[in-house]
């Protein structure tokens, strides 16, 4: 099931400069599994040691964030954004 | 009211007295200060008089020796914590810091930090233990100032502390100790094929103050240790699950084993969702054996508690000829206090929002000083980035010579533009808020007298989602028990209320709402981001519709047909042949099974953004500098409102609370990094007789992803007045003013030398 991940500017590095990486996945562990062999290293930005999603990121399936599960959908087509958190103040 | 394509309801809209009103006038309503249980000792806290000291010595024995004290709590009595990161409501923190915030570790990092805790017979025992403990200081150099903070020279404050870097071409700065514990930054286009491609180009800098909410209620907690191991909390938070799980965290206590009881609360606008005084408490009621009643007195709320971060915001701003935006950037530079975690990343995210800029780049710093750790309060991070967008679009208005409502529904933001992380907006008011503002007779109206003036501005806020649960009950009288876990400060209780009723086709008074303890209902994250309405309009749906499907399928046996011939209409159950109302198959429902107990929980993510626009009319007086406000519209899309009064009220606080940003509030330093104005008299925030009435328009763009349209109201109100407000001082005497608040004395500074 092809997705579109975008990728966040400082992290292009990792996809040779690409904004958007196409890869497979029916939920996000696959989504990211397959965006860490196309950019190797990005899962770990991505995800803590134990799995969960990093505190400091929030992730967007067709512009509806998600609340951090690794095992939420993704539809055929879906447009991931990996977007800093907007939490703060605490 | 404003409305497009809006259902007709019956329960939704209404205006119908709150649950709670009756008992919060007549004073019968239970704050977390009234909490009395047998036994209980009274706590006090000793603070720092100092911004940036090393703790030499900290002797507690005098304390201990004081007849009347019970015990003695220091930084050491907590347990080692691991760092990291957790939720704490609208935000993260690291353990590590929140307990070296509770009770400070080696160094004090501000004015009021708090060192040591006693446990006492009463009250003024315990502030006379706090006298007798002995610390011994090495002063140090303190930084205040977030730019100062940020050099090279600075005081550091914490030795550990290296740069986390989000940007793309930006290497870590060197190994060397920093205040900045963060620079992210967005990027969307090319910046500078934007810049080039401009017509016209402005860049100008900004300074908002540190600001603090303000609200009535002091913090409090009551805390019992009991010899079974389990802590019982009595305190007035935005969430109890939210101080459950911190309280676990620091006192490295499984959740499970705490039980946090909702008292009503006096306010909290973002900051109630950190901890202050709970595990402090509960340590106090360990070592004593009984339990501790903590407050703060209103000195310590300023001194000690999270106001919002002070900042410094550079706007650039690239248009062709025409208006069209084509660049922008910010340089947002932010104070998070003693410890890391400003709100600059929601601020970096909002900066641009309303708008569609094609080339745009964001700089966001986080950046440690000498003054109480901040925390989040209304649209947190927003108003200081909008307000200096906002000023700067005015100006640029006037330099290409374009009608300012003009310029910005030009630009406006639209369903698919893409926002500053590059991902498309959904179906947002943006657009409807900038017509309305437009059309709306305020803004039409002509503007009378000397030195008046009228100002305009916009603002965005996200919302939020986050996860609700409630349980609801059928009584056999047809009345329905509607349990809840989301703390109620804004009218929420008859807001779930109206929402269940409309499903259920009852009347509000059929609905008996409340918010129940951390044991009693399912997990809520705290009521803040806007999303209480939200997210628990999908739990009554849920709620409703469990309902009707058991009663429905109780009256099918009842008539002996089939289950799917039994429909649910206007607050009946209808056969084929027969119908009950709610009412009469409630009182069946004992003897057809039972009674119906029902749960749901939700974590949808489908809150739509909001937007605002503001317009204020104001006078100045030369001669003592003060702003009298004329007239103040706030249109705002609102999704649908559940109760409008509640959402008039929700708006007028908002703006209310960013005119007090604007002109008068703000947290004074000295050079030693010592607050100056920690009461209510000398930090000057608006009261009645400051202002008239705010008038409220409310434009309804249902929100597609929620059962009745709803989007978060709470927060968007306070991002544009500041903005509004310094554009119409600007039309009044003509000067742009660039730091916030403008207060008298700012005013006079600028008018005396002209006049």
């Amino acid at each position: 099931m092809a997705v579109t991940v975008h990728i966040p500017a400082h992290w292009r590095d990792r996809s040779g400069g690409r904004v958007t990486v196409e890869v497979e996945g029916r939920n996000l562990r696959e989504v990211f599994n397959s965006l860490d062999q196309a950019c190797p290293g990005m899962k770990a930005l991505i995800t803590e040691e134990n799995g969960d999603i990093r505190g400091e990121l929030a992730v967007a399936i067709n512009s509806e964030v998600t609340e951090g599960s690794l095992l939420e959908p993704v539809p055929e087509n879906a447009e991931i954004f990996l977007i800093p958190a907007i939490g703060g103040g605490a | 009211m404003v409305a497009t394509d809006k259902p007709t309801y019956k329960v939704v809209g209404t205006r119908p007295i709150r649950p709670d009103g009756t008992d919060k006038v007549t004073g019968r309503a239970e704050y977390g200060v009234d909490t009395r249980l047998e036994g209980m000792l009274y706590g006090a806290i000793l603070r720092s008089p100092h911004a940036h000291a090393r703790i030499k010595r900290l002797d507690t024995s005098k304390a201990e020796a004081l007849p009347g004290v019970f015990a003695v709590a220091t930084n050491a009595d907590f347990p080692r914590v691991e760092s990291g990161t957790m939720s704490i409501g609208e935000g993260t923190a690291n353990p590590v810091w929140l307990v070296d915030n509770l009770l400070a570790g080696e160094k004090v990092l501000y004015h009021g930090h708090a060192i040591a805790a006693v446990a006492a017979i009463d009250q003024h025992t315990a502030e006379d233990a706090c006298a007798l403990i002995e610390v011994e200081y090495e002063v140090l150099p303190a930084v205040v100032d977030v730019r100062e903070a940020m050099l090279d020279t600075a005081p550091i404050l914490h030795d550990d502390l290296r740069t986390t870097v989000r940007a793309r071409g930006v290497e870590p700065s060197a190994n060397r100790p920093t205040n900045i514990a963060l620079h992210l930054r967005l990027e969307k286009g090319d910046l500078e094929k934007g810049f080039a491609e401009a017509d016209v180009v402005i860049e100008r800098e900004f300074e908002t103050a540190m600001f603090h909410q303000g609200y009535i209620e002091p913090q409090n907690g009551t805390a019992w240790w009991d010899r079974d191991g389990n802590i019982t909390i009595w305190t007035s938070v935005q969430g109890t699950f939210n101080t459950r799980d911190q309280v676990a965290a620091v006192l490295k206590v499984d959740p499970s084993r705490i039980k946090v009881m909702p008292m009503e609360i006096g306010g909290g606008f973002g900051g109630k969702n950190p901890i202050y005084l709970e595990p402090v408490a509960a340590i106090l009621s360990r070592k004593s054996k009984r339990p501790v009643k903590m407050w703060m007195p209103r000195d310590a709320v300023f001194l000690a508690t999270g106001p919002t971060s002070a900042t410094y915001c550079r706007i650039k701003i690239g248009a062709k000829r025409d208006g069209t935006f084509v660049a922008g950037h910010a340089y947002l530079a932010y104070e998070a206090g003693a410890y890391p975690g400003s709100p600059v990343g929601a601020g970096a995210q909002c900066a641009f929002a309303p708008y569609n800029i094609a080339n745009q780049t964001v700089d966001g710093f986080d950046v440690v000083v000498n003054g109480p750790k901040t925390a989040a309060y209304r649209a947190p991070g927003a108003p200081a980035s909008e307000y200096a967008v906002e000023a700067t679009i005015n100006e640029l208005a006037e330099m290409l010579q374009i009608e300012p409502m003009d310029l910005r529904l030009k630009n406006a933001s639209r369903e698919g533009t893409l926002n500053s992380v590059g991902a498309p907006w959904p179906t947002i008011g943006a657009e409807a808020v900038m017509q309305a503002v437009k059309n709306h007779p305020h803004y039409n109206s002509e503007l009378q007298g000397e030195d008046t003036g009228r100002g305009v501005a916009l603002g965005f806020w996200f919302n939020g989602g986050m996860e609700s649960s409630g349980t609801a009950s059928v009584q056999a009288d047809g009345r329905v028990s509607l349990i809840l876990g989301t703390m109620d400060i804004g009218g929420s209780r008859a807001s779930m209320a109206m929402m269940l009723a409309e499903d259920l086709g009852l009347t509000m008074d059929d609905i008996n709402p409340h918010v129940v303890d951390t044991d009693n209902v399912g997990y809520n994250a705290t009521t803040g981001g806007s999303r209480v309405t939200f997210q628990g309009g999908w739990v009554t749906r849920d709620l409703a519709d469990q309902i009707k499907a058991q009663m429905s399928a109780r009256a099918a046996a009842i008539w002996d047909v089939p289950a799917d011939q039994v429909k649910y209409e206007d607050g009946a159950f209808v056969g084929p042949k027969e119908r009950f109302s709610f009412k009469e198959m409630a009182g069946k429902l004992p003897g057809t099974g039972g009674l119906i107990t029902v749960s749901a929980t939700s974590k949808r993510n489908t809150q739509g953004p909001a937007f605002a626009g503001h317009i204020v009319d104001l006078k100045v007086d030369r001669e003592t500098g003060k702003v009298q406000i004329l007239r103040y519209t706030a249109i705002q899309d609102v999704g649908t409102a559940i109760h409008p009064s509640y959402v008039e009220g929700q708006i007028q606080g908002g703006a209310v609370q960013g005119i007090g940003m604007a002109l008068n509030e703000e947290y004074v330093y000295d050079d030693q990094g010592h607050l100056r104005n920690a009461s209510f008299l000398d930090y000057r925030m608006p009261v009645a007789n400051d202002l008239p009435m705010i008038d409220v328009q409310m434009v309804e763009v249902p929100n597609p992803g929620h059962p009745f349209g709803v989007r978060g109201v709470g927060e968007v109100p306070i991002v544009p007045p500041q903005a509004a407000i310094r554009n119409a001082l600007h039309d009044a005497i003509g000067i742009n003013f660039y730091r916030t608040p403008v207060s008298p004395r700012v005013i006079l500074d600028e008018l005396l030398p002209k006049d």
